[in-house]
């Protein structure tokens, strides 16, 4: 697998706190990778290292195969496009004089995307007003078309729906997912809102005091967190003659309980059970989240 | 480099602190040179010897606290809106931020200096001329751009290491009155005659004796340290402005162009292994 970015043994030291420790992670190319992590996990830490605002202490990164270490690695950051915790917007300036600045910046001899980038972002209307009377959400959207002057191949976005509203947060995850499937830019999302990072990441990095936990993808994930039934029976003998009847694969529990996998016809079930003179007492459907997972992983109430 | 100091210009154009700058400038100068002016006139007349310079540069050393104000909420702005990151991210190198801001932070202060010299024009109607002729004109002139020049590495170096803008402004406007306050008594120091007049009685009037030392005068080593600093802190050239010695103000201005690079060199260094957020 191709991987935009690699990182092997990170760390980041502020005097006596290690804010990285020891963090690999593998974001693969065309991946929505979804950092999460608690506050202070060190999230925005490792954005910074990778966007080159701070040097690690230790342990190195790989972007676009230039190692860290490398002096061309300043040049294959503008094939990067970052938010880093708040949107870089010059407050006085309008959404187009912004994208302008921009441009001039990344040395781009002409303004004529300019109009597509706002469209893109749906600040096309926004006319003279100036980015310090923009709501949150476009001053967010606003820091992600500045992030996309520069045609990036690698889109990093730290907590973009923080503080957002619900409306916000809808437009900023379509935008992430237009970036993602039509313009095809690999995107890193940091955020421990995992509901919603659970609606657009294809990839995982789980992070807990600045080590990774694990990593993993969506498939995988959806995997673990298998939708299933869970039942008490008063035979649980009897009741597993009916799914093998069924073809239904499933699990014992124990005496009086067991799960299966599949959607099933519970007239059905309850009928073939009933012929095996098994009587069903529960059925809960349970279907793991990525709450669920990141808990269960993290140790629960007791990590927090 | 060049692109930033183009955005950097671009913005700097727009920014409203320096139109502030700009004005207030314009407006202290105008009033300070219509209500100074025909007073110093009055006392040439009398017979006193003054000249349009003390009128023209009796205010200059106060011109620090509009580069100081100007160039840190300028280059703050880079900080408190987060837009340094879009800088080094796309692939600019933290020493070329660094000086495209110096540059283009001086430029400002040079636009300001302008409107300082030319609200002080009016006060040519009343004496017609500058007392210490053109050379002594053009070289008071290199004075005052050689310390806009230190001003601005000192108050860049200052903005770019202290994230915090209003801070930032805060520590250049306090570290400016410093340097004013430590110049002007280096400078009063510095002025006091080797050699005094002894006051004896006659009869009863007072009259000046003999020659006799100045208990004030500073001599030796502290001397040379006293003189050294006074070149090198950029409030003292602009308090000598008043009385044109061409040795002072030469030294004033190799002292200012050492403290400008010393402050750029010492900024960048410590710039580039800057954590930034």
């Amino acid at each position: 697998m191709k991987y935009v970015l690699e990182t092997e043994g990170l760390s980041k030291k502020y005097k006596d706190f290690k804010a990285l420790n020891d963090l690999t992670i593998h974001v693969p190319e065309g991946a929505i990778y979804g950092i999460v992590g608690k506050n202070g996990s060190g999230k925005t830490t490792l954005i910074r290292l990778i966007t080159g605002l701070q040097e690690p202490s230790s342990g190195r990164y790989t972007l676009f195969g230039c190692k860290n270490s490398e002096k061309t690695i300043i040049k294959t950051r503008r094939r990067i496009g970052a938010v880093v915790e708040t949107p870089s917007i010059y407050m006085d300036m309008t959404a187009e004089e912004n994208i302008k600045t921009q441009f001039d910046i990344l040395g781009i001899p002409s303004y004529d995307g300019v109009r597509e980038l706002l469209k893109t972002v749906g600040l096309e209307d926004t006319g003279k007003k100036k980015a310090k009377k923009f709501s949150l959400g476009m001053r967010q959207r606003l820091g992600i078309a500045i992030a996309l002057a520069g045609n990036p191949d690698f889109m990093i976005l730290d907590e973009p729906v923080n503080g957002l509203d619900p409306q916000g947060i809808i437009e900023i995850r379509e935008l992430i997912l237009k970036l993602n499937h039509e313009m095809g830019i690999t995107v890193l999302i940091s955020s421990h809102i995992l509901d919603e990072l659970a609606r657009i990441a294809t990839h995982y990095g789980f992070i807990d005091s600045g080590h990774t936990v694990k990593e993993i993808s969506a498939e995988e994930l959806e995997a673990t967190c298998r939708k299933k039934t869970v039942v008490s029976v008063s035979d649980v003998g009897a009741f597993s003659r009916t799914l093998d009847q069924l073809g239904i694969e499933y699990r014992i529990l124990d005496d009086t309980s067991a799960e299966f996998y599949s959607e099933v016809e519970v007239t059905k079930l309850v009928n073939l059970a009933s012929s095996e003179n098994c009587v069903i007492y529960t059925m809960r459907e349970q279907d793991e989240s990525l709450e669920s997972f990141y808990l269960n992983l993290m140790g629960g109430e007791s990590h927090e | 480099m060049n692109r930033l100091l183009k955005v950097t210009g671009k913005r700097m154009l727009k920014d409203k602190i320096l139109i502030i700058a700009l004005l207030a400038t314009l407006g202290i100068s105008l009033a300070i040179s219509l209500t100074n002016a025909p007073v110093m006139y009055g006392w040439m007349k009398a017979g006193d010897e003054v000249c349009l310079e003390q009128c023209f540069y009796n205010f200059a050393p106060l011109l620090g606290i509009i580069y100081a104000s100007f160039v840190s909420l300028f280059v703050g702005v880079e900080y408190s809106d987060g837009t340094l990151r879009n800088k080094l991210i796309a692939g600019h190198s933290r020493t070329s931020v660094f000086l495209s801001l110096f540059a283009v932070s001086f430029a400002g202060c040079l636009l300001i200096t302008a409107a300082w010299l030319i609200g002080s024009l009016p006060g040519i109607y009343w004496f017609g001329g500058f007392g210490f002729g053109w050379n002594g004109f053009a070289i008071n002139l290199a004075v005052m751009i050689c310390v806009a020049l230190s001003f601005t590495a000192i108050f860049t170096t200052m903005a770019m290491l202290i994230p915090n803008k209003a801070l930032s402004a805060v520590i250049s406007l306090v570290l400016w009155f410093v340097m004013l306050f430590i110049g002007s008594i280096i400078v009063n120091v510095l002025a006091a005659p080797e050699m005094i007049y002894d006051v004896v009685q006659q009869g009863d009037v007072w009259v000046n004796g003999d020659l006799i030392p100045n208990p004030d005068y500073l001599g030796g080593a502290k001397r040379k340290v006293f003189e050294f600093i006074s070149y090198i802190m950029p409030t003292c050239p602009t308090i000598n402005l008043e009385t044109y010695e061409f040795k002072k103000s030469i030294l004033g201005i190799i002292g200012s162009i050492g403290v400008t690079l010393v402050s750029l060199v010492c900024g960048c260094i410590v710039f580039r292994k800057k954590d930034l957020k």
